[in-house]
């Protein structure tokens, strides 16, 4: 388990300011990030932002105001996320190193069973084993 | 003739029932002015132009507040839509829906520091609901559609457009208009109707000894004043309001106490701490309401909530009973399954408790001095002399505080005021807006000296454009609430707050050519009032305020409801 609370954000991306607003939403309520991955989708502009964040008490309301931001479709809390993180070199080969000499690639993993899901007003539960 | 992207606004906007736009023209913009020519010359459109962009957005905010529909504004790059943020982000914290069309620069030098060019979106990310920059002519009708949408569904909120010249200067042979708005990642709250939740609030209401109704913002968005009286009646459920929630509750209905919170009526505070269950409709429990929430909680009363955003019951305390959705709805089924439920209890005794409150309380608000014009009577005076469904506006200050205690609202929507930003300047273009929504009503600015100059230059607008407001000016020469805290709280440490004798309030009115009034006497307050009235053009009405008046009740900084202070207490006890 990891000591932060690992988030994923879904959203439709009309420009760069989604991701302005996503971080935007954490700022305003001093909530720090840990690590942050972003991907597009698919070809409806669809995002997903995966990323861990410092709990505190703001934690939580900064994932409810996520969740009701224009924009963002849905955000997922991954319960009990444990994360693993894989480094890669710059030949996309698995690499033992952790430095950040630049030659390293690393991605966090996050290994869960189960979300919570938030969605403007709405929220479910899915177990995902 | 082909259509350019600037006509499309223009249609869009007509086709959103938009009839009035407050702004200012710019290089920017100026295609949009160029295109509304006539709907300008056959009436179809008013435009009504402001002294400065801060100024289009209050107007457009008061607009809103009045009719209920959204208020349009508009810029143009650069300066003119910095010059916005006030007014929006204003609008933005007091759930208002205005929608700004700002221009922007060509698209082939955006983000090249370009003359008269700012980041709007960066800018208004986090200072409206939404903001969308458009990106070609293709995409007005729809997103102007989509702003109209965002601005007005679940909680109401400021949009803006942003629309580069070139944008505008666009010429299209396909025009395509949506039917209805389409924004991926985005759907208005639901109102849900959970009937056990339904039955538990009926039910904590009847067994209640001591309830008490909290009406806020959301009440006054949905119309919910006759469901709000008519649980109050039936139940004999005192109400209370947050200061935007004052908007929605007659003052004069005997179970009504006032305004909660931290400049509020302390019977109304008192009441709220003492109660033991609290049903709050459309508010947000902003730290102006409830200065402390530990305070609410050891009270140990029980909390039903009514919000349009489900996420306002998550982010103060544990709420035991929540509704979601749209207050009117709600009420009504909480009303049905209270009739069904039945009456239980008898509240007698906490309605007493709560008139001993009034009668207590009432005996630190209403005194005179002599050779001194006392706020409550001055509201009172104005009260009396304005119509039933006067509308009045305010700026921010202390003025705004004895507005909050004093003024009695007698018709919804009539009690217009920068509650959640505390915009000084506020008062007299949103008067301006609401006289434009509401041209049968008598509109008042109750305003202080130091807010008014801040949008005062606005007064021109009002002449030139015939909006005949009337701005009644606390004049004590001060910023009298910082300096009301300096005294009291800062070992009377006062620095930075005083004015001198300029402007005259008069002379200042004549040279704009409105009405000026010096009115020292509440008799002259009253006729100056009632010449602005009869003579239907604008008005500033001049009553000096003695600096040393203090706005009570009041808290010390960062202090609990119950730590309320009603007297003055610089003259002992």
């Amino acid at each position: 388990m990891t000591q932060g609370k690992v988030v994923r954000v879904y959203g439709y991306y009309r420009d760069p300011g989604f991701l302005e607003r996503v971080m935007g939403a954490l700022r305003k309520l001093w909530v720090d990030v840990e690590w942050i991955q972003a991907r597009r989708v698919n070809d409806d502009g669809l995002y997903e932002v995966l990323m861990e964040l410092k709990e505190t008490k703001n934690t939580y309301l900064a994932i409810l105001n996520l969740s009701k931001m224009v924009d963002v479709d849905r955000v997922e809390i991954l319960e009990d996320a444990k994360v693993i993180s894989h480094s890669f070199d710059n030949t996309g080969n698995p690499s033992q190193s952790d430095s950040n000499d630049g030659r390293v690639i690393i991605i966090y993993v996050p290994v869960f069973s189960k979300v919570t899901g938030y969605s403007w007003g709405e929220s479910y539960s899915k177990d995902i084993r | 003739m082909l259509p350019s992207g600037a006509r499309l606004v223009v249609d869009a906007l007509k086709r959103e029932g938009v009839s009035t736009i407050f702004g200012i023209p710019g290089l920017t913009n100026m295609p949009i002015y160029d295109a509304f020519l006539e709907d300008l010359q056959n009436g179809e459109l008013r435009h009504v132009l402001m002294r400065h962009e801060q100024a289009a957005a209050h107007a457009a905010d008061g607009y809103a507040r009045a009719s209920g529909k959204p208020g349009v504004c508009t810029a143009t790059s650069g300066p003119g839509a910095t010059n916005l943020v006030t007014g929006m982000v204003t609008a933005y914290w007091d759930s208002s829906p205005v929608v700004a069309i700002t221009g922007q620069v060509v698209r082939s030098v955006i983000g090249k520091m370009a003359f008269q060019e700012a980041d709007t979106p960066g800018i208004f990310a986090n200072a409206t609901k939404y903001v969308v920059q458009v990106k070609n002519i293709h995409e007005i009708p729809l997103w102007i559609k989509n702003a109209f949408f965002i601005a007005t569904t679940g909680r109401p909120g400021p949009v803006v457009v942003d629309i580069p010249r070139d944008v505008q200067l666009e010429k299209v042979d396909d025009v395509k208009w949506p039917e209805k708005p389409n924004v991926k990642g985005y759907r208005p709250f639901r109102t849900i109707i959970d009937t056990v939740k339904i039955k538990r609030a009926a039910e904590i209401l009847i067994e209640a000894e001591r309830p008490i109704i909290l009406a806020g913002t959301g009440a006054v968005w949905s119309n919910s004043t006759p469901e709000i009286l008519e649980l109050s009646e039936l139940l004999g459920i005192p109400m209370v309001s947050t200061l935007p929630g004052k908007s929605a509750i007659p003052h004069d209905h005997p179970l009504f106490l006032g305004a909660m919170g931290y400049y509020g009526r302390a019977e109304a505070s008192m009441a709220a701490l003492e109660s033991d269950a609290m049903l709050i409709v459309g508010a947000r429990l902003s730290d102006r309401t409830f200065t402390s929430y530990d305070e609410m909680v050891e009270t140990r009363k029980k909390f039903i909530m009514i919000n349009i955003d489900p996420t306002d019951s998550e982010r103060a305390f544990k709420i035991d009973v929540p509704l979601y959705g749209d207050a009117k709805v709600l009420l009504r089924e909480i009303i049905s399954a209270v009739r069904l439920v039945g009456r239980k209890k008898d509240n007698t005794a906490w309605i007493r408790r709560v008139k001993e409150l009034r009668d207590y309380y009432s005996q630190y608000y209403y005194h005179e001095e002599d050779g001194k014009l006392k706020p409550w009577k001055i509201l009172k005076t104005i009260r009396n002399a304005i119509p039933r469904d006067a509308i009045v506006t305010t700026g921010v200050g202390q003025h705004q505080m004895w507005s909050e205690v004093f003024w009695e609202v007698l018709e919804p929507r009539t009690f217009l005021s920068s509650t959640g930003m505390g915009t000084m300047g506020f008062g007299l273009p949103a008067a301006m807006g609401a006289k434009m929504a509401r041209p049968d009503k008598v509109v008042v600015d109750l305003d202080g000296d130091g807010s008014f100059l801040m949008t005062g230059n606005n007064l021109a607008t009002a002449v030139d454009e015939h909006i005949p407001v009337i701005a009644v000016i606390f004049d004590n020469r001060t910023l009298g609430l910082v300096r009301q805290v300096q005294d009291l709280f800062q070992s009377k440490r006062v620095v930075g707050v005083d004015y001198g004798p300029s402007p005259d309030f008069v002379k200042l009115a004549e040279a704009y050519g409105a009405l000026g009034f010096n009115a020292t006497s509440y008799d002259e307050i009253s006729r100056s009032i009632n010449i602005a009235i009869k003579e239907n053009v604008p008005a500033v009405i001049r009553v000096p305020i003695d600096k040393e008046e203090l706005a009570l009740p009041t808290l010390p900084p960062g202090g609990k409801l119950k730590q309320v202070i009603v007297r003055d207490p610089r003259k002992g006890s």
